[in-house]
């Protein structure tokens, strides 16, 4: 009994989060041998985050990749991924999505009708201005800085300083082009994708969190595969997290590269700056250590990781 | 009867006109506070999106009331009076069913999401979602009254023939 | 797919509201393939769909608009534009074309400019011995500047629809909406010249400040709009509100003419209004999901490229299609129904999403003024007691002169698109 899963995500094809889509779509069909295909809904044809993130909970989406801060206030533990200045980098990245104590915040998910099968990336968040470049924690404060609507974003840059500014996505760029905004807070994929560069006057490397996404399942159609289908779904999803990650690691590479040709100044922070960040964010880490065990085991484990270059 | 419809028109009526103002007012202080106190406001957005969904929810039966939602009556309006009475009739059944399965399947939908919280306003999703569910019996009550029994057609039905097109 | 047709015909005939048409619609499709676990799509659609930030300029545009209607602001607008354009052979026909236009600079809505316009104009150009049929078409095509001119709910509702940047659509509309008042015009002018239509006596440079001073407070409204998006003090949004904000000061401190009661009724039937768009928007919002699960843009992208591979030739099918919706539906209606088919063939056919609004935006306007469905026709019908067919008739010139406009900003992008990178909004 062959069976074919719907997946929607919410972004464009040039998306890591596509990526990730499609990479599954490939290793489970290969792996099951066709007994499990799966339809692609790109661009929110199935919906926006929040619509993803409930149609899969009630089962009129099979599947989706999402944002990870979608759930947050579902399952205030899934904050723990995106804790600021908790993981160095991508291998970093991939070593935590792989770990046990990720396992053990997305095995919540279950408590709400959804099975994740695994955490991927949708690329290290970095901070992009229309104004002078940001070369220290001085220099940002006060500028109006779109910050995604999350309440620990909202909560670590204001420890930061900076005019932490919610808005609706579709407004950014307009709002950044016309200096409504100052800054944004976002990764080189979507500088590329969205065009950012047209507008952005200079890009920070702060590399504060990852955009992660879970890949997901809704839990009673999972349930109702036989085992041979469901081994080969989390075998397939276990199989493409690391070349997934390394390969934004990649993109993240090719745009540095076309900012550079653009002439677009990027600025690597220096030792002092990173301390200022870093220290900046303590209290706010803290804080949401103190939130669930969970993230505190996460959070734990991310510290012992060495950054892969030194 | 008619006491009572009066009372529900006249809150419906307040209930609007102070959302509006609130729309109006924090639209205007989510400029202010970004631009001249330099200190953006992060609840005003989500307020702002969640307040709208609760007007419309409550203004949408006198809306329907006020001849607001524009149909292509161009065929009806050629049939016999008899035969009108009868196309009008069948379409307010179907208008009824369709609203009581957005009200059925939007209770469901409240209840299972009661679980997410709005992000800035801090209060469970069940509150803005169960909106529509109130907007849908509101509009059934205003389709059943108008359409069915002919009563609580708005006087005000004559200066409003434009509907919703009025605002393009 | 049979079913979601019939049904959708069957309640269209019978006069349901269309709001309806496709709600019901979408639920007998549901039923009738077997996905009743779909049904719990349907409330979490239609509050997804409402639930958009941007959406919000629509109430405030209304409000905005409808506290400018208070005043005596219709009356300082015309006496501008009579004394600048007055002067010419068919003098009044001029203000009445140009008034529409400056309306549109304070206005979103097409129906309140012919509705405004059309009160104070007809029975003027009725005294000076125009044709009333011809006065009440001119106004009704003329009104299709407002939703062009910024503030546009049109433009903002196409923006909210298809994800393209309002801002940039706001200011891209400018310059066809000029086009149209200057052809407009210039028709008008023949038409004074063969039925030997009056002109106005030319004012003194003095009576022209002093009727341009009256109407200042109402002309710096747009001003403040693209002014406040391009100087980055606000977004496109958030200049909704501070355009009912301003025009509840004009009206309140400077024309002294807002009372509480009319401030009420301004704020309720804005609800109103904005409650049946809303859930237009709603529903669409269902209509989106069942067209991606077919794959119908997709299906009308193949359909259309499977005809003829010219960009051109295909815009042409597109407008006459949506022409010939804009007939008989109404202009939401037409948005919700072809917005995912257009934004489809724009990415196939690599066109400006901006220059491709535009289009579709004054495509779908040009079915207010087309019978037997035109929401102009019927406003100006009602303001001069005309029947409708008499002015459609004497519309039809003019529906040609807005065909031709409609051929030009498809042809030449830079129509639309020059101002938006003048103003270095893209
Ligand atoms: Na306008
Ligand atoms: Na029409």
């Amino acid at each position: 009994e062959p069976v074919t899963l719907r997946l929607g995500h919410p972004v464009f094809e040039a998306h890591p989060i596509h990526d990730t889509a499609v990479r599954f779509k490939e290793a489970v069909e290969r792996i099951s041998n066709g007994d499990v295909t799966v339809e692609i809904y790109p661009a929110r044809q199935l919906g926006d985050v929040k619509e993803l993130a409930e149609g899969v909970q009630f089962g009129t989406v099979d599947m989706t990749v999402n944002s990870t801060s979608a759930y947050a206030t579902l399952e205030p533990a899934i904050d723990a991924f995106q804790l600021p200045g908790a993981i160095p980098d991508y291998e970093g990245f991939v070593t935590m999505a792989k770990s046990a104590e990720a396992r053990a915040i997305m095995d919540r998910l279950e408590n709400h009708g959804m099975v994740a099968l695994g955490v991927y990336d949708g690329g290290l968040r970095h901070f992009m201005t229309v104004g002078e470049p940001v070369e220290s924690l001085e220099d940002m404060k006060g500028l109006k800085t779109r910050v995604a609507p999350n309440r620990m974003f909202l909560d670590a840059w204001s420890a930061v300083g900076v005019n932490p500014t919610p808005m609706a996505y579709g407004e950014v760029y307009s709002a950044l082009e016309t200096g409504t905004l100052d800054a944004v807070e976002i990764n080189l994929t979507s500088i590329e994708s969205e065009k950012y560069y047209e507008i952005g006057k200079a890009v920070t490397l702060t590399g504060q969190y990852f955009w992660p996404g879970f890949l997901l399942v809704n839990k009673n159609k999972f349930d109702s595969l036989t085992p041979e289908q469901q081994a080969a779904m989390r075998q397939a999803a276990d199989e493409i997290v690391e070349p997934q990650v390394m390969a934004v690691k990649e993109l993240d590479t090719k745009v540095l590269k076309r900012l550079d040709e653009l002439g677009i100044p990027v600025v690597t922070p220096s030792d002092a700056f990173k301390a200022e960040l870093a220290a900046a964010f303590a209290p706010v880490v803290e804080q949401y250590e103190a939130i669930d065990p969970l993230i505190a085991d996460f959070s734990a484990k991310a510290k012992m990781l060495t950054p892969a270059a030194q | 009867m008619s006491k009572f419809w009066r009372a529900y028109v006249a809150a419906v009526e307040t209930f609007c006109f102070a959302g509006i103002a609130a729309i109006l007012f924090v639209g205007v202080l989510q400029v202010f506070a970004r631009y001249v106190l330099d200190s953006s406001l992060f609840w005003s957005e989500e307020f702002m999106r969640y307040l709208m969904l609760w007007i419309v929810a409550v203004g949408a039966g006198i809306s329907y009331s006020r001849g607001q939602f524009l149909g292509m009556r161009m065929a009806v309006e050629k049939l016999p009076q008899g035969m009108r009475r009868k196309a009008d009739v069948v379409a307010a059944i179907c208008i009824l069913i369709f609203l009581g399965v957005i009200v059925w399947y939007g209770i469901a939908f409240s209840w299972g999401t009661r679980r997410q919280t709005a992000i800035a306003l801090g209060l469970s999703m069940f509150w803005i979602h169960i909106s529509v569910v109130v907007g849908a019996l509101l509009l059934a009550v205003h389709v059943a009254l108008n359409e069915l029994f002919g009563v609580a057609r708005s006087s005000a039905r004559a200066e409003h023939l434009m509907g919703a097109e009025e605002a393009l | 797919m049979i079913w979601l047709g019939s049904t959708f015909l069957l309640t269209l005939l019978i006069g349901m509201p269309i709001a309806f048409v496709l709600g019901f619609s979408a639920l007998a499709y549901f039923v009738t393939t077997g996905q009743t676990n779909f049904l719990l799509v349907m409330p979490q659609r239609m509050l997804a769909g409402m639930d958009m930030f941007v959406l919000l300029a629509i109430p405030l545009f209304v409000l905005a608009g409808s506290i400018m209607d208070v005043g005596g602001l219709t009356r300082r607008l015309i006496g501008f534009a009579n004394s600048i354009v007055g002067r010419f052979r068919g003098g009044l026909s001029l203000t009445a074309v140009w008034g529409c236009f400056l309306f549109g600079g304070v206005s979103g809505s097409a129906a309140a400019d012919a509705a405004a316009i059309g009160t104070v104009m007809v029975p003027d150009m009725k005294r000076q011995g125009y044709d009333v049929d011809y006065s009440a078409a001119l106004i009704a095509v003329s009104s299709l500047m407002a939703p062009l001119v910024p503030p546009s709910i049109a433009m903002i509702l196409y923006g909210a629809l298809s994800g393209t940047s309002i801002a940039q659509l706001l200011i891209a509309g400018l310059a066809p909406g000029i086009l149209l008042a200057t052809l407009l015009s210039v028709y008008a002018i023949i038409v004074a010249r063969r039925r030997n239509y009056p002109t106005a006596p030319a004012q003194s440079l003095a009576e022209i400040v002093q009727g341009f001073w009256k109407a200042i407070p109402v002309l710096l409204l747009p001003v403040i709009i693209v002014v406040g998006i391009r100087g980055g003090i606000f977004t496109a949004t958030e200049a909704a509100a501070i355009a009912a904000i301003y025009a509840l000061l004009v009206a309140t401190f400077l024309y002294r003419a807002m009372t509480w009661a009319f401030l009420k009724e301004a704020f309720i039937s804005t609800a109103i209004i904005t409650s049946a768009i809303y859930f237009l928007v709603a529903i669409a919002n269902i209509a989106g999901f069942i067209f991606a699960m077919e794959q119908l843009p997709q299906q009308a992208v193949a359909l259309l490229t499977g005809i003829s591979d010219d960009p051109l030739v295909i815009l042409l099918m597109v407008n006459i299609i949506l022409l010939f919706m804009g007939m008989f539906l109404d202009t939401i209606g037409v948005l919700i129904l072809t917005v995912p088919a257009l934004m489809a063939i724009g990415s196939t056919l690599g066109l400006d999403p901006v220059h491709l609004g535009v289009m579709v935006v004054f495509n779908v306007l040009v079915g207010f003024v087309t019978p037997p469905v035109g929401l102009c026709l019927f406003v100006i019908a009602g303001v001069t007691g005309r029947p409708m067919e008499r002015i459609a008739v004497a519309a039809l010139p003019m529906i040609g002169i807005a065909l031709i406009v409609l051929a030009l900003i498809t042809l030449f992008p830079q129509i639309s698109l020059f101002l938006p990178e003048l103003l270095g909004a893209r």
